[in-house]
């Protein structure tokens, strides 16, 4: 199999460049002007489909990039480290505490509360998002693996309070 | 032949034969109203649908026991003949018997089956699916169309709401090929809307679209930036729109009144009411709608309040998931007929904290926008559109049902499309061949509270030992929004076979069946290029003979003249009329009405030509 190019090639890019965000939209959008499917909208089936898989690709790609956790997850991937299995236990402790929290407070329907917990997580989310950059700076790509695994386990408990949130609102 | 004497005297045959490459056109297949629409020298228009020349044709589709009547006629006959008349058919699209569509209140209609993928309507003695309604719309569409492009189309893009799932979209492709027609893209109606704006006011920024029609809620965010629309997130709620305001008013009035509706004709006139008096209301402070029942307009106000309430929440959502503040958007867009109310204006400002803009017809915005994107698929867009792309988003999470009766998303609302995703299986049991995917639609964790979309069934595995064959399987949302899976063992390379029983809806065969079944099909393919001829030739002689009439009128006394004018005025309504017989026969008469005009013609002409020439080239003239 021939080397796929990765993420960054795909827009022209290193993996240590810096994301501009507006640029990486600006190239997204000219690559897309390329290899979309309306582009080619009398290309026989054949074609249609490879554009189709090239475009859900660059999608992707723009997906993972622009994103500070997925473009993290995805350099480590590129750097061959893998995510620890497991989170420190202290971390693992004080996340059980707090889903117990939140299952209690839903189960009481106390909005406050959830409110509230979710507050909390979301001010540790993203000081650990804000910790990820300097530290792919300096090379440390343990840890950012670290930060990585403790974002999953935010993000995880933030989903849950979304998805009441969103029960919330349409009711 | 009538034409032939008339073209004697015409120097350079007159033509109206237009320049085509690629017929295409945009159709709005809206819950209340049709629309067709093309790009005519850059610009999008609508074309008409009737012979009145009216841009709008009533979804509505009257049943007899050898045809069907489309349109104003159909909607005329609604109350009197309610059970076999479908109204606002789209709210069926892709749903089953079971859905709260069908146990509505105030629904005339008569079920065939009360199970089963596919709803039923039991119509003048047989059964039709909701997908060969809308193929009845969709096919007056086409005529209409094909007779004002004077030809076959190559090609349509037709609009559905952005939060049709993949079953409705499916149902609306499906209409679209047993119309005959060449399905080119779906496009989300709010987008289609952005792109008609986008292009008339050469915009940038991002914009919030409020589409509430007839029958469905969308609310999209896209951001429009060097010509490219990109689709931020989207939501919306498909049995939500101007319709539950008629009902809304009808709950009044029943209240009001102390009686209810006491059969489906009663149904049928309540609703119309209803509707006529939510017209009046947008311009009146108070009306009338039954003898003694005055609704004024902050009662409607008021009862419709509820069903505005639910469009907030997903505005709300929208913007949150689109990770910006009502604030920052640069406009909002109002599109739907529903958006008329006053009240819906007045909330969607509350709600976006800026006054919304509504100077596109909200009527016709959407079809205007459907034709620019067949214009841009067909690469006859204008220059300065040619860079034009659209980026959409998939409304819902696709997602597997796991251990448990669990939801694993496979791939989350509101990802730009196409998109993919893939999901590695193995076997759980030795020599395992075959595999169970059930896919669901929607955001809620449990597969009970998604929407089922189909059961794909992987056969052909290579028989091995449990936990040995790697099965990658690929989903694959396509730029309509609909899903696509394939499937190949990893370890020996082998593609493995799918079946796929789609939850509602017809499978690849019904859908095959359906249009071999369909000798309506190849019928009207024939009647319409039978159509196209009669009016050409019609547009003919009207030309020749009206050139006549300046040329050589001083042949003719008054008296003389009056019956020739006025067979050309029959033609002429005729030609724009869709009764080729009607054209055929005004021919004849015109042809009759004309003919001593035409002698006197021929020997005026005769003396002329044959001062000079040889008698064999006026003999061949004359042929």
């Amino acid at each position: 199999m021939t080397a796929r190019p990765n993420y960054f090639e795909l827009f022209g890019l290193a993996p240590n460049d810096g994301i501009d965000l507006l640029d990486l939209e600006a190239r997204y959008r000219e690559r897309s002007r390329i290899c979309h499917p309306d582009r080619h909208a009398r290309a026989d089936e054949a074609t249609r489909v490879k554009n189709a898989l090239a475009t859900s690709e660059l999608n992707q790609a723009y997906r993972v990039l622009r994103d500070p956790i997925r473009r993290a997850e995805y350099l480590l991937q590129l750097g061959g480290v893998a995510l620890p299995e497991k989170a420190p236990p202290a971390l693992l402790m004080e996340m059980m505490e707090q889903r117990e929290a939140l299952s209690e407070a839903r189960a009481e329907q106390d909005e406050q509360r959830i409110c509230v917990l979710g507050a909390e997580i979301r001010g540790r989310r993203a000081s650990a998002v804000a910790a990820i950059a300097p530290a792919l700076d300096r090379g440390e790509l343990s840890a950012v693996a670290e930060k990585l695994v403790e974002l999953r386990y935010y993000g995880r408990f933030l989903e849950e309070i979304e998805a009441y949130e969103e029960a919330m609102e349409s009711t | 032949m009538s034409g032939g004497l008339f073209q004697i005297a015409e120097p350079g045959e007159s033509q109206i034969k237009e320049a085509c490459t690629g017929r295409v056109v945009g159709i709005d297949l809206g819950t209340t109203n049709s629309l067709v629409a093309t790009v005519r020298a850059g610009t999008p228009e609508c074309l008409a649908v009737d012979d009145e020349g009216g841009r709008l044709l009533p979804s509505v589709v009257e049943y007899f026991a050898d045809h069907t009547i489309v349109g104003k006629r159909a909607l005329t006959d609604a109350a009197a003949n309610p059970i076999d008349t479908i109204v606002s058919v789209k709210r069926f699209m892709g749903r089953g018997p079971g859905d709260v569509e069908t146990t509505r209140r105030f629904t005339p209609y008569r079920f065939a089956s009360k199970s089963g993928p596919l709803i039923r309507f039991a119509v003048a003695g047989r059964e039709v699916t909701p997908i060969e309604v809308s193929a009845e719309i969709l096919r007056v569409l086409r005529t209409q169309a094909e007779v004002a492009l004077g030809g076959v189309l190559d090609g349509v893009v037709i609009t559905v709401p952005a939060y049709f799932d993949d079953a409705q979209r499916q149902a609306t492709r499906d209409a679209g090929r047993l119309a005959g027609l060449h399905v080119l893209r779906l496009l989300n109606e709010p987008t289609a809307a952005a792109l008609a704006y986008g292009l008339d006011k050469k915009s940038q920024g991002t914009f919030a679209v409020y589409d509430l029609g007839g029958g469905t809620f969308d609310i999209s965010i896209l951001k429009l930036e060097e010509g490219v629309f990109q689709v931020k997130a989207t939501g919306g709620d498909t049995a939500l729109g101007g319709d539950d305001f008629d009902r809304a008013l009808a709950e009044l009035v029943v209240q009001r009144s102390g009686r209810a509706p006491d059969s489906p004709t009663a149904q049928r006139e309540l609703l119309d009411a209803c509707r006529a008096a939510k017209h009046r209301l947008t311009r009146e402070s108070a009306t009338e709608i039954l003898p003694g029942v005055r609704i004024a307009r902050e009662e409607f106000d008021e009862a419709i309040a509820p069903i505005l309430t639910r469009t907030a929440a997903a505005c709300r959502r929208a913007i949150k998931d689109a990770e910006l503040t009502p604030e920052t958007l640069d406009g909002v867009i109002l599109v739907g007929g529903a958006t008329r109310v006053p009240a819906v204006r007045a909330f969607v400002e509350k709600i976006f904290k800026q006054k919304p803009l509504f100077d596109l017809d909200p009527d016709q915005v959407v079809a205007l926008g459907a034709a620019v994107q067949a214009d841009l698929l067909a690469g006859a867009g204008p220059q300065a559109g040619n860079d034009v792309l659209l980026l959409d988003v998939i409304p819902l999470s696709l997602g597997l049902e796991m251990m448990g009766g669990v939801v694993e998303k496979i791939i989350p609302r509101n990802w730009t499309i196409p998109t993919r995703a893939q999901q590695t299986f193995t076997t759980y049991a030795d020599g395992q061949t075959g595999f169970d995917l059930h896919v669901v639609q929607g955001e809620r964790e449990s597969v009970a509270d998604c929407r089922s979309l189909a059961r794909f069934q992987l056969k052909g595995i290579p028989p091995m030992p449990a936990g040995m064959a790697r099965l990658d399987v690929t989903f694959l949302v396509d730029a309509d929004g609909i899903l696509q899976v394939t499937a190949h063992e990893q370890t020996t390379g082998q593609e493995a076979v799918i079946e796929v029983t789609p939850s509602y809806g017809l499978s690849a065969e019904e859908i095959e069946q359906m249009l071999l079944d369909s000798y309506q099909h190849a019928d009207s393919d024939v009647k319409t290029r039978l159509l196209i001829d009669a009016r050409v030739e019609a547009d003919r002689i009207l030309s020749a003979i009206r050139g006549a009439l300046v040329a050589d009128g001083r042949l003719l006394e008054p008296e003389e003249r009056a019956p020739i004018e006025q067979a050309i005025a029959a033609l002429q309504s005729a030609r724009d009329g869709i009764d080729r017989h009607a054209i055929r026969s005004a021919i004849e008469s015109l042809d009759h009405a004309s003919q001593s005009f035409a002698q006197r013609r021929m020997d005026t002409s005769l003396q002329h030509a044959v001062a000079g020439r040889r008698i064999s080239e006026v003999e061949q003239k004359l042929e």
